[in-house]
């Protein structure tokens, strides 16, 4: 009962951990990941060793749609495998909270990822570890409870590498590998050493008659790796690992332990009782507590921007545009281009990107991931999508789709890339397919109730901005990864102009790109189309910048607010002052009181790095 | 959400006993005048006497839908998945004649019945497999490539090669162009690329790998054309690229900045070019089925502006590739290649022709036929042609397009047959489809392959490549072409002059 407690206090304060720290990352762990109820998404997970788990994982792993729901589940899982540990190993009171210890490295598993889960291949991955831990334990006490006769366990043994590699690649292997280990505490040195040596000869040749002649999708070096995600990129990062070989390390000890162990476990509690010394045992406890404490708090993925993409993410799935802008505001750090991205399109869709888009936060800080992080593979689908640029999201959708498998993202965008493009039968395929989610469902509805309407696309407050954006002339070309320079080019070479919409992104995109030629052609346009409107300062700051350096005849005369020319005079005089610099310097010298005009970004904004 | 879950629970079980469960046809029912709505349609369609069960689902709103198919009176009655066993006594029963087939759909507590249709069982019979490449609709990336076989008699299907056996992470592995000699399944090439990647060909039980680089060809071979009885296999060679498209529906462009043809002997590595022309860029070899005449496309391409690279030209002027048809004589016993002729003149209709392919019986030619470029299974417009070699007329062959893409079509071995990948169904996922084409050269209404579930192909997110009809089942195991593409390559051996 004691037990119970701290552990279900335990599982409550992580639970609240996730949901008040990781709420929206936990949904686009969901959004990265794809649960289809059809029996060829099942035919699909089963081709490769630790199908089963992955089915199951991504099964559990869609309930994230509601955070809660998810954790709760995720929770269960942990107090299930808390039950077993202690069940199984027959932990002791005194020592149970140790078993918080694989709680905590398999909630470390999740929550060290940070930018990995964009690129995260092992679908289910969240639960999968849980799962398989929770299986290969309940497997042991299978293991433990047989009787020792008529080699019963031994057939246990071969029978969970049989059956468990196929469905749980290496936790079955895992499995197999503690029961051999445990045979020299439970069974006579003996016959434990024939039941080592089984295990060892099962362990290697399961996965090499499976890879013979069960499975064709897996390469042979990575048959003994099936089930655990893959941390590689170009080069693999090991330090990922690390919590699932303390994990197999934890296991091992537990089952290698001397039997005795247990029994001076129970006399001890007796002793302590005896003695009135609870309050060691507590402390004890207490140390153990507050030691997983800090290992999960230390390796607690906390990077800023990281946190800000996701929320904007999600915040701009539910069009929720001035939630974005308030995240941006709360903008610490320097931010990586996807935040600047998605706030300038919350700027855009509110209609204020010319007036204050230079008053946030602006940089390109590397995405703090170990591997070559880029802005394609976070946001590269998004930006495509809500630029309009439908070919290339849908491009990206499929190249993703291919090369991490495919997720709910790609599909909901490949299907409202097809609905605005008026590709009806590939847009019903999605949809389709999308009715086999368990939350998705509504939103295909939703879709499916679009397809042959194009008036209501264009009321439907998702869609109907996308629709100002689609006046791209065709380009046969190539965006090399680079998804902001590519989009800024297209647009600010574009010559539509019919729809403002489209017409001032055109515009804030010569400023992108620094073009004073492009930047006149689309400002004259934007001024004659907005004769009685202020023009927004950024634009006022451009003309003024551009009608300088070109010497322009009677720019003194055009309508500039003297704040505008003010501020170039003072900001140039400084410049003037900063010649020599290094440029780092310059723009820290000038941040303060420069880094909202265009003048600052400019001049000392310009070749930042692109990731 | 929990009626969701549930359902999904009971979709086993209820397909359970839909299938074991005897259903009956409905006695009182509303007889409606139409033909029903079925996906795939296989109305009217004709199909081989040893096909797999065209099995399909009602493509309305409907509760439940009951399928007759009948025949002399023999039927079978079933949720419009009938069982392989019966299908094929009904088929054998039907040869030469038609199947009926009668549909009930149920709303409610109402039954409505359809007008019946027919599906004609052609005495002709199909080569009993077909080989395709499956790869998602992307344009870079290729992981999970697979190479499979498919038995048209029934539904297996099979993995030959998947590129995930030797490809890891950033040493991925293209494998495309599997090619046949004559049908004839121990006799086959592909090509891996990048990573531990080479031609390899099987011959008779024995498998090499071939290194098919040379400073003296362009490139590795790609499009092979292996002769009808000697060990020559002929290959296009290029320089390939990609363009995206911002706005355009075809989406990719792919186009050759260079390309040849080579002629490879499969028994000494010996390879040659037999076309290198720097103002043609000749692609698509393919052989006439007397083994005398060696047929490809070629487009003419001048450069015009010396001050940009070729590349460069090339890449600004794609629209302008316009391929024709050539052929060139072959003589077996001298192994020397004639003069070239041209066979159809596209660019003369401001068009162009590529996959040109051959019926068993010489007598005609069918190609794709677009607008530009040799790409065609991405271009919207391209449609299949026929070129009756006798007449020299030529047609599109409308019983067969549609609307959207027709592209990768071969001819089963009796000539009586063609398969090819149409994505006609959404626009953007190939599907096979195959024709009944007469002696005289009419086609039947195309009928897509069946599967066991009718549903598979719309919701299946890869394409159909190169669908190529074999006469039995690759027996190589996909881990011995790993274990082969993990080892050494042999080199060719450039000769110039001939082999």
């Amino acid at each position: 009962m004691k037990n119970a407690i701290i552990w279900i206090f335990a599982l409550v304060a992580i639970a609240c951990g996730l949901l008040v720290f990781e709420s929206h990352y936990l949904w686009k762990v969901q959004e990265l990941n794809l649960f289809l109820q059809t029996p060829l998404f099942f035919k699909q997970q089963m081709v490769a060793p630790a199908g089963m788990l992955a089915y199951i994982g991504a099964w559990f792993t869609q309930f994230f749609y509601y955070p809660w729901v998810g954790v709760t589940m995720l929770c269960g899982w942990w107090l299930l495998l808390l039950f077993l540990m202690k069940k199984t190993f027959a932990i002791s009171t005194r020592w149970a909270p140790l078993l918080l210890i694989p709680v905590a490295l398999l909630l470390i598993t999740n929550v060290d990822l940070g930018y990995w889960v964009y690129i995260l291949k092992l679908r289910g991955h969240f639960f999968l570890t849980t799962i398989g831990t929770t299986a290969v334990v309940a497997l042991l006490w299978v293991f433990r409870s047989l009787p020792d006769k008529n080699w019963l366990r031994a057939v246990w043994m071969v029978l969970t590498c049989i059956v468990g590699y196929p469905l749980m690649g290496i936790y079955g292997l895992a499995a197999t590998l503690l029961m051999g280990l445990w045979s020299w505490r439970l069974i006579p040195r003996g016959r434990a050493a024939v039941y080592s040596a089984i295990a060892i000869v099962t362990m290697a040749a399961v996965p090499l008659l499976c890879y013979h002649y069960v499975y064709y999708e897996t390469n042979l070096a990575n048959i003994y790796y099936a089930g655990l995600p893959l941390f590689f990129v170009t080069e693999r990062y090991a330090q990922y690992y690390i919590p699932y070989i303390l994990l197999a390390l934890f296991m091992a000890v537990m089952v290698c332990l001397p039997i005795e162990f247990e029994k001076s476990k129970s006399q001890n509690d007796k002793k302590l009782k005896n003695k009135s010394k609870r309050w060691i045992s507590w402390a004890e406890q207490a140390v153990v507590v507050a030691v997983v404490t800090w290992g999960v708090v230390h390796f607690w993925y906390k990077d800023e921007n990281f946190h800000h993409e996701v929320k904007m993410q999600h915040l701009i799935d539910q069009t929720d545009w001035k939630g974005v802008l308030q995240e941006a505001v709360a903008q610490k750090d320097e931010p990586t281009r996807a935040i600047v991205m998605m706030r300038n399109l919350a700027l855009s869709r509110l209609g204020r990107q010319g007036d204050v888009m230079y008053q946030y936060r602006n940089g390109s800080k590397r995405y703090n991931a170990p591997f070559d992080m880029r802005l394609m593979m976070v946001v590269g689908t998004l930006v495509y999508y809500q630029y309009g640029m439908l070919n290339y999201c849908n491009r990206l959708c499929t190249e993703m789709g291919v090369e991490f498998g495919w997720r709910a993202e790609h599909y909901r965008y490949m299907t409202r890339c097809a609905l605005l493009n008026g590709e009806k039968e590939v847009a019903r395929k999605y949809i389709n397919i999308l009715k086999h989610t368990l939350f998705f469902d509504d939103w295909a509805a939703k879709a499916e109730s679009l397809l042959d309407n194009p008036r209501l696309i264009a009321k439907d407050h998702e869609l109907e901005p996308i629709t100002h954006m689609l006046h791209y002339s065709d380009v046969a070309s190539g965006d090399q990864g680079y998804v902001e320079r590519f989009l800024m080019n297209q647009l600010a070479k574009n010559s539509y102009s019919k729809d403002p919409v489209f017409q001032e992104q055109s515009l804030l995109a010569s400023l992108w790109v620094k073009d004073s030629k492009l930047f006149w052609h689309h400002f004259s346009i934007y001024v004659s189309q907005h004769p009685k409107d202020d023009i927004p300062v950024a634009y006022q700051e451009a003309a003024y910048l551009f009608g300088k350096m070109e010497n322009r005849p009677n720019l003194d005369q055009m309508p500039f607010s003297q704040g505008v020319k003010d501020r170039f005079n003072r900001f140039y005089q400084i410049i003037s002052q900063c010649e020599g610099m290094n440029i780092a310097d310059v723009r820290k010298r000038m941040e303060r009181l420069y880094s909202n005009s265009f003048y600052f970004d400019y001049e000392l904004m310009s070749k930042l790095p692109e990731y | 959400m929990k009626s969701k879950a549930y359902s999904f629970f009971i979709f086993h079980f209820s397909l359970l006993l839909v299938a074991c469960g005897g259903l009956s046809i409905p006695t009182v029912y509303t007889q409606m005048d139409q033909l029903p709505t079925i996906y795939p349609d296989y109305v009217q369609v004709m199909v081989p006497v040893n096909i797999a069960p065209l099995s399909f689902e009602y493509d309305g709103q409907a509760d439940e839908m009951i399928a007759r198919y009948s025949v002399d009176g023999e039927e079978i009655v079933c949720n419009g998945q009938p069982p392989v066993g019966k299908w094929h006594s009904l088929t054998q029963k039907a040869k030469g004649n038609a199947i009926t087939v009668e549909v009930y759909t149920r709303n409610g507590d109402r039954w409505a019945r359809f007008k019946p249709f027919s599906i004609f069982v052609s005495p002709d019979s199909i080569d009993s497999y077909v080989s395709y490449r499956l790869i998602a609709p992307s344009f870079i990336t290729y992981e999970a490539l697979t190479i499979n076989q498919r038995c048209l008699e029934n539904y297996d299907e099979r993995v030959i090669y998947d590129n995930m056996l030797c490809g890891f992470e950033k040493n991925g592995q293209c494998i495309n162009c599997h090619h046949y000699q004559q049908y004839n399944p121990q006799r086959l090439q592909f090509h891996a690329r990048q990573f531990q990647g080479g031609t390899l060909i099987a011959y008779d039980g024995k498998i090499k790998k071939v290194n098919m680089r040379n400073d003296s060809i362009l490139s590795a071979g790609v499009y092979p054309a292996w002769h009808p009885w000697l060990n020559l296999i002929v290959y296009a060679t290029d320089k390939t690229f990609q363009l995206f498209h911002t706005v355009n529906p075809n989406k990719v462009e792919v186009y050759d900045e260079e390309s040849d043809i080579i002629v490879y002997d499969v028994e000494t590595d010996e390879v040659t070019n037999i076309e290198n022309s720097k103002t043609e860029f000749e692609v698509f070899p393919t052989w006439a089925p007397d083994g005398k005449m060696l047929y490809y496309c070629s487009a003419y391409f001048e450069q015009r502006d010396s001050s940009m690279t070729k590349g460069g030209e090339v890449k600004s002027r794609y629209k302008e590739l316009k391929y024709n048809i050539y052929r060139k004589a072959f003589n077996p016993d001298t192994r020397q290649f004639g003069p070239r002729e041209l066979v159809f003149d596209a660019a003369a209709r401001d068009s162009s022709a590529t996959f040109p392919r051959i019926s068993p019986d010489g007598r005609y030619l069918l190609f794709t036929m677009g607008h530009y470029g040799y790409f065609h299974i991405w271009h919207h417009d391209a449609d299949l042609w026929l070129m009756d070699l006798a007449s020299g007329v030529v047609h599109p062959f409308t019983e067969v397009n549609s609307p959207d893409t027709e592209s990768y079509h071969s001819w089963s071995s009796n000539g009586r047959w063609i398969i090819f990948s149409s994505r006609r169904g959404d626009g953007n996922f190939t599907r096979p489809f195959i024709a009944h084409v007469t002696e005289d050269g009419q086609a039947s209404k195309p009928f897509e392959l069946p599967s066991r579930n009718p549903d598979y192909h719309r919701q299946f997110m890869r394409c159909y490549n190169i669908p190529e009809f074999m006469q039995g089942p690759v027996t190589i195991k996909p881990q011995r072409f790993a274990r082969v593409l993990k080892g050494e390559a042999v080199d060719v051996k450039y000769v110039s002059g001939g082999l």
